[in-house]
């Protein structure tokens, strides 16, 4: 069962002399329950897909697409344009968001007991008491010791892992169905972003929540997600299931991306991908990756390759996609 | 390795600690916290030492003090056979142009307000400035036509090799990289640590790599230094560290690169 369907998604903004797309028909299905990584390299558009699907883009982006959102009751929502109505009636309780840096997403004036106890207020609205014990229990849920002393603590005096748990509290106070989680980890250490993964995947199983995990780091999309997107320069470039994905990739964009985590976990030198990495900003007629890629051929320089499914839970935008039986 | 072992090191770090003041309690008194405590390590000519830790365990406070950006409270800081804890702002100046550092945030490395041709005007002797320009740009692998640029219409793989040409440009015996391909992406950090082994070979360079990436040490370093709380608990050659850690700490941080 569904939970996101999102159909030809775009965001783009227009420029004195031209129209710079930064989202272009990314399309995609979420199951309830489940896991989606959204993988790519810096400015290939992760977050502004993320901001996408939760309305938070500035006023001066244009979006289109279709985008729909199942809810528990077997009813859903289908926004096709901007309304920010009907995105605020799904934020917190069905949508909740955990950004990359969570000392901006944390106001720095209030301490932190109170903010998770006025996102309480607003969507579940107990008694103060009753919200009190419970922004203390979520502080314990999300893994945090002495869950009382750091309900009294302000931001500042907590350390950049506990930053993130609180900003993950704060996401999962409206108990919402699905959890956007743009580069949760990107500013922890090792120990600090595995034991946050980890802690994610328990949350999720526990409160059967879908999560959307935007980040950088194959090995943890690998590691920790069921599908997996692969965007470039603002598309959805192949979508699959992780362990699928994994074996068998279509696009060489991706299987470049494997190549390099699978020299680098035995130690050895990889290949790099020869080129630079497009700017969203420039746009390049054809395939994007078409400067950098093994295959190119004359159709790849002058044509889009449309998104093809080769089964139904896989599609890829190549024109010569790999074996991938 | 036995032949480099054999040589007089290039830079020798005995006993260093390094001490930044804390004000914990609000009052008048001043306390001062260790950053990094009785370090010693060698770096002989040509080849790679690396520092391996967490944020915060002090591997670029070293850095610092190796610099002079921040003094060292005790030890000594040998290069070329002068302590450079103990020299004159002048004759450190002398020194200066031999030991050249690459940080991690190459944003803050270059001026927003210079063109990138500019920033290598400021290194360069005025008779050798073209010929050398073209030398470095051909060796980092940048086409001339960035020299009109500013630094934010370059790519972060575009300003790290920036940085690198500009570290070059003063012909640096040592180069102090302090978590040089962090922030970049993973097929970009590939580039940037291919290039930093051919530069190391063509230019005969000596290395110090802080990271907390292990996974990008093992590609570069000869002899790793495993470094918590500000101290080190081992320092082995690569090989041995991985097949061999003595450290619980040291296995954790192994295990973690394999799964992460």
């Amino acid at each position: 069962m569904n939970i996101l369907s999102v159909e030809n998604l775009s965001a783009h903004i227009h420029a004195p002399d031209k129209t710079i797309y930064l989202l272009k028909d990314t399309s995609f299905t979420l199951k309830r329950g489940e896991t989606l990584a959204v993988i790519g390299e810096s400015g290939c558009g992760k977050s502004t897909l993320c901001k996408t699907i939760l309305g938070l883009l500035p006023s001066h982006f244009q979006t289109g697409g279709v985008l729909t959102f199942f809810k528990d009751d077997n009813t859903f929502v289908k926004i096709s344009n901007r309304d920010g109505s009907r995105f605020k009636n799904l934020h917190g309780s069905n949508m909740g968001m955990v950004f990359q840096d969570a000392a901006g997403s944390i106001n720095p004036l209030f301490k932190c007991g109170k903010q998770i106890v006025d996102v309480l207020k607003e969507h579940i609205s107990n008694s103060p008491l009753r919200d009190k014990h419970q922004a203390v229990q979520l502080i314990e849920k999300v893994g945090l010791s002495d869950p009382t002393d750091v309900f009294n603590k302000y931001p500042h005096q907590l350390s950049g892992g506990m930053s993130q748990r609180i900003a993950l509290a704060l996401a999962l106070a409206g108990n919402p169905d699905l959890l956007i989680a743009d580069e949760p980890t990107s500013s922890l250490d090792t120990t600090a972003k595995i034991q946050f993964l980890e802690l994610l995947r328990e949350l999720k199983t526990k409160n059967n929540l879908s999560l959307i995990l935007v980040t950088h780091n194959l090995n943890d999309a690998l590691r920790f997600s069921d599908s997996i997107l692969v965007m470039y320069n603002g598309r959805g470039i192949e979508y699959r299931h992780t362990t699928d994905l994994q074996q068998a990739p279509a696009h060489p964009y991706t299987k470049a991306l494997l190549d390099i985590r699978a020299a680098l976990n035995q130690g050895r030198l990889p290949r790099p991908i020869p080129g630079e990495t497009p700017s969203i900003t420039r746009s390049i007629p054809g395939c994007p990756f078409h400067p950098r890629c093994p295959k190119t051929s004359d159709i790849c320089r002058d044509t889009f390759p449309l998104s093809t499914a080769l089964s139904e839970s896989h599609f890829v935008c190549c024109h010569h996609p790999l074996e991938t039986n | 390795m036995n032949s480099t072992r054999q040589k007089q090191p290039i830079l020798e770090v005995n006993s260093l600690q390094v001490e930044y003041p804390v004000n914990n309690s609000g009052g008048f008194r001043r306390k001062n916290k260790p950053a990094v405590i009785d370090v010693s390590f060698k770096i002989f000519p040509g080849e790679c030492f690396a520092i391996v830790g967490e944020s915060g365990c002090g591997k670029s406070s070293i850095i610092e003090a190796i610099l002079g950006f921040v003094q060292a409270k005790r030890g000594s800081i040998l290069f070329e056979n002068q302590d450079l804890s103990k020299l004159s702002p002048w004759s450190f100046r002398k020194l200066r142009p031999l030991i050249q550092p690459v940080f991690q945030d190459y944003n803050q490395a270059l001026n927003p307000r210079m063109r990138i041709g500019d920033i290598f005007k400021e290194t360069l002797p005025v008779h050798l400035r073209d010929s050398q320009t073209d030398q470095l740009l051909a060796s980092v692998g940048l086409s001339r036509e960035i020299l009109n640029y500013f630094p934010h219409q370059l790519s972060g793989g575009q300003k790290q090799r920036v940085v690198l040409a500009r570290a070059l440009s003063v012909n640096p015996t040592l180069l102090l990289l302090d978590e040089p391909v962090t922030s970049q992406d993973l097929s970009v950090a590939v580039q940037i640590v291919e290039l930093l082994i051919s530069l190391r070979k063509t230019n005969n360079l000596t290395f110090l790599l802080v990271s907390h990436n292990l996974s990008i040490v093992q590609l570069l370093a000869d002899r790793v230094a495993v470094m918590k709380n500000g101290q080190f608990l081992e320092q082995q050659p690569l090989a041995q560290l991985l097949s061999d850690p003595r450290h619980n700490y040291t296995k954790t941080i192994i295990n973690q690169t394999v799964a992460s």
